[in-house]
């Protein structure tokens, strides 16, 4: 089985994918990074054994990147599996059949977004390209202010779940080595030194 | 980067310099950044204990100089932040500053180390004995 791991956005995110990407289990919750992510995969891992760990590396919250992969290379270096880097941008995109912005929680106002075709960039809410319905997760009122700059968001029932979003992405994604995990956040704060 | 001064105010004792500190503390809302600039012992620490106070914490306020960030709870959350031992890029990087401003507002002693827009920088200069000046601008 392969776990996979989102806690870079503002909702978490955990799923339990077959080894043909099927979905086995799923579980999002409706707030940020803190929930029982320990809890919640032992219960729906049921002792299978993992063969894979897959986690989100942003760009997203600052602490919540780092419970989730904290969490999910401890779990893939104890159990000697591979770890496999995941973008939080690409497995929102790939809730979709239709292309979309995919947007994700940056705070004070700004979203994350990535558009087809496009790099990923950072944007307040009348920033965004409006070519395309968005999909992702954000905190209500951020939410809100998306909504009121005049961009669409992308009807929920239309949209592949997060694990089959995510077994998507993991088609392509390439496993690393435990060292090298690089985590996207904003860092406004530029130094002097 | 553009500054314009607001107001220059030199204080005669530590409780003056810390009585501007509850005013600045007490307009503070969740996103405001607040740079402090001067050489040590200078009255930066002082400063930030009226901060807090200002906001409502009766937390104690300590040089945060090696732990780096300290967070006082109030009316507003204060995140107080010393890059006086913060040497390289990386490490401001992996303060994470970016959500604590999300989550309150934020003071940072030796914040002339940084290169930021928008913020209040307030400047202190020993004069002397317990005399300070402080010189508030506004980064445009």
């Amino acid at each position: 089985m392969i776990l996979v791991i989102d806690t870079s956005s503002a909702r978490s995110a955990i799923a339990l994918l077959r080894p043909d990407g099927s979905v086995a289990g799923e579980q999002v919750s409706q707030s940020g990074p803190v929930f029982g992510l320990a809890d919640g995969v032992r219960v729906m891992r049921e002792g299978r054994p993992l063969s894979r760990v897959a986690v989100a590396t942003g760009p997203g919250s600052f602490t919540g990147l780092r419970v989730g992969v904290s969490f999910g290379l401890g779990l893939a270096m104890g159990l000697k599996v591979p770890i496999v880097p995941l973008p939080t941008l690409a497995i929102q995109a790939a809730r979709s059949e239709e292309p979309v912005l995919a947007v994700s929680e940056a705070g004070r106002g700004r979203v994350y977004h990535l558009a087809p075709g496009r790099e990923a960039g950072l944007a307040e809410a009348g920033e965004l390209p409006q070519e395309w319905p968005a999909v992702g997760w954000l905190r209500p009122a951020t939410q809100e202010a998306l909504i009121a700059a005049g961009v669409r968001m992308q009807d929920e029932s239309r949209l592949r779940t997060f694990g089959a979003a995510a077994a998507l992405v993991l088609k392509t994604a390439r496993e690393v080595a435990y060292d090298s995990l690089r985590l996207e956040y904003m860092q406004s704060f530029a130094s002097k030194f | 980067m553009a500054t314009t001064t607001l107001r220059e105010v030199t204080t005669a004792s530590a409780a003056e310099t810390e009585a501007l500190g509850e005013q600045t503390g007490s307009r503070l809302k969740a996103g405001d950044l607040v740079l402090l600039a001067g050489p040590l012992g200078s009255g930066k620490t002082t400063f930030v204990r009226g901060m807090a106070r200002g906001t409502g914490s009766d937390a104690q306020v300590q040089s945060p100089t090696f732990q780096l960030v300290r967070i006082y709870p109030g009316r507003v959350q204060l995140a107080h932040v010393d890059l006086y031992r913060v040497k390289a890029a990386g490490e401001l990087a992996d303060l994470g500053l970016d959500e604590l401003l999300d989550g309150g507002a934020m003071v940072i002693e030796w914040g002339d180390r940084v290169d930021l827009r928008r913020a209040e920088l307030v400047t202190f200069e020993n004069l002397g004995e317990d005399r300070r000046r402080l010189r508030f601008e506004a980064e445009a």
